[in-house]
């Protein structure tokens, strides 16, 4: 696997030199349906002019909270939906998803985490138990809410506990952790951030995660009731 | 190694320790009894870790003294429940008469080949499992009734069916063991040696609630913790280990996760046996809990332990807008992938 440089810019900002991967940082909440076909689009154009694998903004299609990346013919190489909302959005009646899927880019593989569920442990665990190597978060995050601990409970706690490197959108800056989640390029939302990425770099415990999901299904007991997933939240 | 001398100090051990005496010399300590288990106090209970340094016992009394120091002064505090590292029973090995010439030999083994290893650990714990269990269990159980205290109390090697377990027990405030559990995440030496892993959760249930019996190896892991919030447990114990260090940084994480209290007992120096030990002992708590220090409510590695208050209900009360979401489909699509 070939490294890469991934940079978090404000939406359609130029990116900074010798940049392979733009992930842009959103203020708002999401794109709306209505305007997601024209914002992808833009965000096709843009990864077509620039020559990059580009994450635009969160935005809503068929019902669902949706991240997506675009390599740079403009084609789209993955797309995830959120498996959980925040309270915000739950009141929007959306659907959720119940995996993490990640997907072969040519820096390995790589799985979008979308909004909140980089705070759910399960969502990071089971994208690097399906082989992400590389973690791509985007979460909406009003200004009046943000404080250190909140990076500290998502993406950090993520990349710790699960030995990967992430690079994150939050609100209208980024940041970018290494495997054992200390930073790479701290918080700013002075963008563009940027950082070279060597794939290779981290420090996957697959045998204790297994050892981990094995425990799981001991306890299959607990995991009852058919839950909210996957249908209208009520 | 010296089989014989293993052997024949072990016997010795019979003289020098039984359970009539462990009693003795516990109420021999003057310990001033609480006249009841401490009442639910609405603002939260007081929780312990301790912070273990370990060193040989000159004697049986102390051992004694040594391990009543740890749970006295708590008790004196207020404490209701004092959590011990990982393993602290095999302490008990250093009143083996010989034991240097023991501690020498074993030394000796880390050079040797891992059959030769996991055979010499096989005749440790097999040899030393009965003194060791014996003094171990009576002292722990003779103070969590004395000090009318719940004791998370390590735990030992513990050897059942021809496997090895690592099994740390749970005292109540009569001295009864009412939780065990084997250790589910193996340091790489231990998997070496052929402990075999736990396989489930299995929590103690106190007058306290539920209360989980982890290692320090647990932190990295959600499931864990996960597990142990669906089984009902308000605390869980994430016991560091002589075999490895243990991130403290990740206790407040899994705390924060599960709406859990966890208590980190510690480990530090341990220079006699030839260890470098350097081990936190600290008091997690959900962020709600403690804004101001990320709900780290205590760490220590240089005291013998800290105390803190901890109140879970009204951390519990605490709604976050991003994190407190449920999607059970999630967890059913996890394990159907089996």
């Amino acid at each position: 696997m070939q490294q890469f440089k991934v940079a978090i810019t404000n939406v359609l900002a130029a990116p900074p030199k010798g940049t392979d991967l733009v992930i842009f940082a959103d203020q708002r909440s999401y794109v709306a349906e209505l305007d997601s076909h024209q914002m992808l689009a833009s965000a096709a154009r843009y990864a077509v002019r620039n020559k990059v694998y580009v994450v635009p903004e969160r935005f809503v299609a068929a019902d669902s909270l949706c991240l997506c990346m675009l390599a740079p013919d403009g084609s789209v190489l993955g797309v995830q939906r959120a498996c959980h909302h925040n309270v915000g959005m739950r009141e929007n009646n959306l659907m959720r998803a119940d995996e993490i899927q990640p997907f072969d880019t040519p820096f390995g593989k790589m799985a979008l985490i979308v909004d909140v569920d980089i705070n759910m442990p399960q969502c990071v665990r089971s994208a690097v138990m399906k082989g992400a190597s590389f973690i791509i978060s985007s979460q909406y995050l009003p200004l009046y809410d943000f404080y250190e601990d909140r990076i500290n409970y998502s993406v950090v706690d993520a990349a710790v506990t699960n030995g990967v490197q992430i690079a994150a959108a939050i609100g209208m800056g980024g940041v970018i952790t290494d495997a054992k989640g200390d930073f790479i390029c701290d918080y700013s939302d002075d963008l563009p951030i940027a950082a070279v990425i060597e794939p290779q770099q981290t420090i996957i415990n697959k045998r204790d995660m297994q050892k981990a999901y094995k425990l799981m299904l001991a306890h299959r007991e607990l995991i009852d009731q058919p839950g909210e997933g996957g249908v209208k939240h009520e | 190694m010296n089989k014989l001398n293993l052997k024949t100090s072990a016997f010795a051990m019979s003289y020098i320790s039984n359970e009539e005496k462990v009693r003795d010399m516990v109420r021999a300590l003057d310990i001033k009894m609480r006249r009841q288990p401490l009442s639910h106090d609405p603002n939260g209970i007081k929780v312990t870790a301790v912070c273990l340094r370990p060193q040989r016992c000159k004697n049986l009394s102390d051992y004694i003294e040594k391990m009543n120091r740890y749970v006295a002064e708590p008790a004196a505090q207020g404490s209701a429940l004092v959590a011990f590292p990982e393993l602290i029973a095999l302490e008990t090995m250093s009143l083996m008469p010989r034991f240097s010439s023991i501690h020498a030999d074993l030394l000796k083994l880390r050079k040797s080949d891992i059959q030769q290893q996991r055979e010499a650990f096989f005749t440790v714990c097999e040899t030393v499992q009965g003194f060791v269990g014996e003094i171990f269990l009576n002292t722990f159980s003779q103070l969590a009734r004395s000090h009318r205290m719940i004791i998370a109390a390590g735990g030992m090697y513990h050897l059942e069916n021809g496997k090895i377990y690592n099994r740390q027990y749970l005292f109540s405030e009569e001295g009864d063991v009412i939780g065990m559990q084997d250790k589910l995440f193996l340091s790489e030496t231990e998997r070496r040696l052929g402990v075999t892993a736990g396989e489930k959760l299995t929590p103690g249930v106190s007058r306290l609630g539920k209360i989980a019996l982890l290692s320090g190896a647990t932190l990295g892991h959600y499931e864990p913790y996960w597990i142990a919030s669906r089984m009902g447990c308000r605390y869980a114990v994430a016991a560091s280990s002589p075999l490895g260090r243990t991130h403290n940084k990740l206790a407040r994480f899994r705390a924060q996760e599960e709406k859990l209290c966890v208590i980190v007992p510690g480990l530090c120096g341990g220079k006699e046996y030839g260890l470098s030990l350097s081990s936190a002992a600290g008091i997690y708590m959900p962020r709600a809990a403690a804004p101001e220090q990320g709900g780290v409510m205590a760490e220590t590695v240089t005291e013998p332990f800290v105390t803190e208050r901890v109140d879970l209900a009204s951390a519990a009360q605490y709604f976050d807008m991003y994190s407190d979401d449920k999607n059970m489909r999630f967890f059913q699509k996890l394990i159907s992938e089996e």
